[in-house]
């Protein structure tokens, strides 16, 4: 096999790496081992080749381009603070049926807000603002902000 | 002196009544040595569930919140006087808290469970427990008995 490719015109050999003019040199860039010619430039030709081609080289220290956007909830991401007398607020998170309050898995908040949620919806309905068994029934069409039939996590109801 | 709020249900009366049963609960404050900060008047609406009180059952009501400033001592007073009247169907005391800042822990909770911080402290957890496992005391290095 190497004899074959010794025997090889010189138009071929620079096709193939591992032949006499190119070596194993360099930057392990991201892992990856790198390719790269170790003859000296010749001509001005050359040089502005080799400035091309480290142009294409990978980039240093970068950050990563496919890193997701940090989720917020939907209280944080308006900066929205439960209160008890918004009880219009409060019934969102509320069925239409029971009068539950809503799991976490349901209602996409973080453990903090749900926890302020519960206690405002609590203190609500002790005030006599909110119903325990049902919702508002002025409320029941309001804009939906979540799916209960589709949880993060299942459920047993 | 801390912030507090008081949530009234009143019972619907006219208007001049309600104006002395409004003046009645003010007073009750200041008696106690508080300031009102504010008023407000939520309206008069349907109640959302049946609220007996003082021997009648109320089915309609008016909303009004005090916002008021009080020494801590004389709030379980001004709970008890305003139990005591007749207008008042329900009152409900708050502490008016600032609420405290906090960052949103939402992505690191939808995350799958091996990678939540708190599923791998459980796991480690698990771990830490060593179960008891019965000794034969018989000195012997196997079971003499059927096992
Ligand atoms: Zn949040």
């Amino acid at each position: 096999m190497y004899v074959t490719l010794l025997l090889l015109p010189r138009r071929l050999q620079c096709i193939i790496p591992h032949m006499r003019e190119t070596s194993r040199s360099l930057a392990t860039l991201g892992g990856g081992e790198v390719w790269r010619s170790t003859v000296e430039p010749q001509s001005e030709l050359d040089e502005e080749i080799q400035k091309a081609r480290m142009k294409d080289m990978p980039v240093e220290d970068m950050k990563n381009p496919f890193e997701r956007e940090k989720a917020q909830c939907i209280l944080c991401q308006y900066k929205i603070v439960p209160d008890y007398k918004n009880v219009k607020l409060l019934s969102q998170f509320v069925s239409p049926y029971t009068g539950q309050i809503y799991g976490r898995h349901i209602t996409r908040l973080c453990a903090a807000q749900q926890a302020r949620l519960e206690k405002e919806i609590f203190k609500s309905q002790s005030a006599g603002f909110m119903p325990y068994y049902f919702k508002d029934v002025a409320y029941v069409k309001d804009p939906k902000l979540f799916d209960p039939d589709r949880p993060i996590r299942p459920h047993r109801f | 002196m801390p912030n507090y709020e008081v949530a009234l249900v009143l019972r619907t009366m006219s208007r001049p009544e309600l104006i002395s049963t409004l003046r009645r609960t003010a007073d009750a404050i200041f008696n106690k040595g508080g300031i009102i900060r504010k008023v407000e008047n939520l309206g008069t609406r349907n109640l959302p569930y049946k609220m007996s009180a003082h021997g009648s059952v109320h089915k309609q009501g008016s909303y009004f919140v005090f916002q008021f400033i009080c020494p801590p001592s004389s709030l379980h007073n001004l709970e008890e006087e305003y139990g005591r009247d007749v207008d008042i169907v329900r009152r409900r005391i708050f502490k008016m808290e600032t609420p405290e800042e906090f960052e949103c822990t939402l992505h690191e909770e939808i995350k799958p469970p091996a990678y939540r911080k708190d599923v791998q402290k459980m796991i480690e957890e698990s771990k830490k427990i060593d179960k008891y496992k019965f000794k034969y005391n018989s000195g012997l290095d196997y079971c003499p008995f059927q096992k």
